[in-house]
C-alpha cells in the first residue's frame, strides 16, 4: 500500500482506451496468425519435396535398369506412379513418365532414357 | 520529472502492433523468398531433365536429324531443347541446350558409335602365309591369309604361342575404311595466328558453342602453352608438341608432328608424312593418329613405354604407295583402341583392340621378316566396355545407328 501510495501520481488509463487496445492487439495477434499459418501452407510441402528427390533417385536408378516397366512406389506420405511409353521419333527410346501424388499436390516429371538391353544388342 | 509520466494502453497496443506488423512482413518476405526459390529449384531440375532428355533423342536420332540443328519442346511444357552435332576429327560433339524464361543448362560432349569387333587380327592375303614367332599372344578371332598361321623359330630359342580365337581367311584386300573418316566443319573456321592470338599468354580456351578456330603454328612457343577445346593447330612444315604443353581436345594438323618424350594431352593427331611419339608419351582417350592418303611415304612411329588411347590410321588409295608405309610400334608400348595400317605394321608392343594391317614385318639386327609377327599381343578382350572405337568403316548393323557419350567437354 504504502509503495501504491508512491505512484498516486499515475493516471489510469479510461476503460474505452483499454477496450481499443485490446480490440487493436486482438485484431493483430489474429491477423498474424492467418499470415503465420498461410506462410507454411503456400511452400512445398515436405513430402512433395521428399517424393521430388525420390524421382530423382529413381531416374538414376532407371539409366542402370536393363528393363523398364510401369511401376508403383507407395510411400508414407506420398506416391509415385511410373508410366513407361515407347516414344514414338526413336524407337530405342522409351518415354518414362513419374507421377509424384501428395496429399495436397500431384506433379508430373517426364524423361526420355534408353534402355540398357537395347544399347547390349549385337 | 515523473509527474510528466501518462498512461499509456493506446500507445502500447499501436506499438504492439507495429511490432507484430514487421514480424508478419519479415515471415511473409521469407515464404516468399522460399517459395520463389524452391520453384526455381524445382524449374531447374525439370530443365535438367529436359535436357538429358534431349541428348538421349540425339544420342537415339538418325543421321540425317542428326546433323541438323533441332529446336523442339520435347514434352510440350515451355521448356525449350536446342540440339546440334557437328564432326570432331574421328569424333562427333554434341551440344544440347535447354532452356526456360531465364533459365539455361548447356551440356557439349563427345560422342561416336559403340562399334562391336571380335576381331583381333586382320593380316591382307598376299598368298603368303603369316609366321609367328617368340613371345605372341593373339586373343580375339584372326583373318590371316589361308586361315593358317605358322609358328616360326627365328633365333632358335622357344616359342611361346598363345592365339585364341577363331581364325579364318582374310581376303586380298584390307576391309575399305569410310569415307570422310576424318571430319571438321570447316565452314565456320576461323583462322588465325597463334603468336598473335596469345599475346605473351599461356593458355587459350575456345568452347565448342562457338566456331572452330585454326591457329597457325608460326615461330617458337611458349614452353608452358595450353590450349583447349574448339581448336585445330596447325603447321605447314614441322609440328613438335613439347612435353610441358597442354593439349585437350584439339586437333593437330602439320606435315610432320613430332610428340615430344613425356608429353600427355587429348589430340587427334592428322599428318601428311610423318608422326613421332617418342617414348613415355600418353596420349589420353580418345586420342588418335591419322594419316590419310599421302602422296609418297608415310610412317607413324610409337616410342618405347608410350601409350596411345584411341586408335592409329594409316591409309592408302594405292598399293604402290603402301609398299612405303609403316606403322611401328615400339616395345612396351600400348595402343589401346583399333590400329588400321594400309602399309606394312612392325608390332613389338601390345594392342589391346583389333589390328587391321596389309602387312606384317620384324626387323632385327641386320634382317627384315616380311609377314611375321614376334614377340606382341594383341588382346581385344581387355578393350574396356564402355570403351568407343574409332568409327572406321561404314555403319554395317543397328548398333551404329546411335551414338555413346565419350567424354564431357
Amino acid at each position: 500500500m504504502k509503495l501504491s501510495k508512491n505512484y498516486s501520481w499515475l493516471q489510469a488509463s479510461s476503460l474505452a482506451e483499454s477496450v481499443i487496445a485490446t480490440v487493436i492487439i486482438s485484431i493483430c495477434i489474429a491477423t498474424a496468425t492467418i499470415v503465420f499459418v498461410n506462410a507454411f501452407r503456400t511452400t512445398y510441402s515436405t513430402p512433395f519435396l521428399e517424393g521430388t528427390q525420390k524421382i530423382y533417385t529413381i531416374i538414376e536408378e532407371l539409366k542402370e535398369e536393363e528393363a523398364i516397366d510401369d511401376e508403383e512406389y507407395d510411400f508414407e506420405t506420398y506416391k509415385i506412379s511410373q508410366k513407361v511409353n515407347l516414344y514414338d521419333e526413336a524407337p530405342q527410346i522409351k518415354h518414362v513418365q513419374l507421377i509424384l501424388t501428395t496429399q495436397t499436390r500431384t506433379k508430373t516429371f517426364n524423361y526420355l532414357i534408353k534402355e540398357n538391353e537395347v544399347a547390349l544388342q549385337p | 520529472m515523473l509527474q510528466k509520466l501518462k498512461a499509456t494502453s493506446l500507445l502500447n497496443a499501436i506499438l504492439i502492433c507495429l511490432l507484430i506488423s514487421i514480424l508478419c512482413s519479415g515471415i511473409l518476405l521469407a515464404s516468399n523468398y522460399n517459395m520463389l526459390f524452391q520453384n526455381r529449384q524445382l524449374q531447374k531440375d525439370n530443365i535438367i531433365l529436359a535436357n538429358e532428355s534431349a541428348i538421349n533423342l540425339m544420342l537415339f536420332s538418325s543421321e540425317d536429324k542428326q546433323n541438323k540443328e533441332i529446336k523442339t519442346s520435347i514434352f510440350d511444357d515451355g521448356i525449350v531443347s536446342e540440339m546440334r552435332t557437328m564432326p570432331w576429327g574421328f569424333y562427333k560433339v554434341l551440344q544440347s541446350k535447354s532452356y526456360f524464361n531465364t533459365d539455361t543448362i548447356q551440356k557439349t560432349m563427345l560422342i561416336g558409335h559403340p562399334v562391336q569387333s571380335k576381331t583381333a587380327l586382320y593380316v591382307t592375303d598376299h598368298d603368303r602365309v603369316l609366321n609367328v614367332s617368340g613371345n605372341i599372344k593373339v586373343k580375339g578371332d584372326i583373318e590371316v591369309p589361308k586361315g593358317v598361321i605358322e609358328n616360326r623359330h627365328v633365333f632358335g630359342g622357344a616359342s611361346n604361342i598363345n592365339v585364341i580365337g577363331k581364325k579364318k581367311k582374310s581376303e586380298k584386300r584390307l576391309p575399305e575404311l569410310r569415307k570422310n573418316i576424318f571430319n571438321v566443319t570447316e565452314l565456320e573456321t576461323e583462322v588465325l595466328s597463334l603468336g598473335e592470338l596469345l599475346k605473351g599468354k599461356d593458355e587459350y580456351i575456345n568452347d565448342f558453342d562457338k566456331p572452330t578456330q585454326k591457329l597457325q603454328v608460326e615461330g617458337n612457343l611458349n614452353d608452358r602453352l595450353h590450349l583447349k577445346g574448339n581448336i585445330i593447330l596447325e603447321a605447314k612444315g614441322t609440328l613438335k608438341i613439347e612435353s610441358s604443353w597442354k593439349l585437350e581436345d584439339v586437333i593437330v594438323k602439320a606435315q610432320k608432328v613430332i610428340v615430344e618424350s613425356n608429353f600427355s594431352g587429348n589430340i587427334q593427331i592428322v599428318a601428311e608424312k610423318e608422326v613421332i611419339v617418342e617414348d613415355k608419351v600418353t596420349l589420353k582417350y580418345p586420342s588418335s593418329i591419322l594419316i590419310n592418303q599421302p602422296q609418297d611415304s608415310a610412317r607413324i612411329t610409337i616410342g618405347e613405354r608410350s601409350k596411345i588411347l584411341g586408335g592409329i590410321v594409316l591409309n592408302n588409295t594405292n598399293y604402290k604407295n603402301s609398299l612405303k608405309a609403316s606403322v611401328i610400334v615400339e616395345k612396351e608400348a600400348q595402343v589401346l583402341g583399333d590400329i588400321y595400317c594400309f602399309g606394312a605394321l612392325e608390332l613389338k608392343g601390345s594392342v589391346y583392340g583389333t589390328v587391321y594391317a596389309d602387312k606384317v614385318l620384324t626387323k632385327t639386327k641386320g634382317s627384315v621378316y616380311v609377314n611375321l609377327l614376334m614377340n606382341a599381343e594383341i588382346d581385344n578382350s581387355k578393350l574396356p566396355d564402355n570403351f568407343v572405337r574409332m568409327p572406321l568403316f561404314e555403319e554395317q548393323n543397328q548398333n551404329q545407328q546411335y551414338y555413346e557419350i565419350i567424354k564431357k567437354l
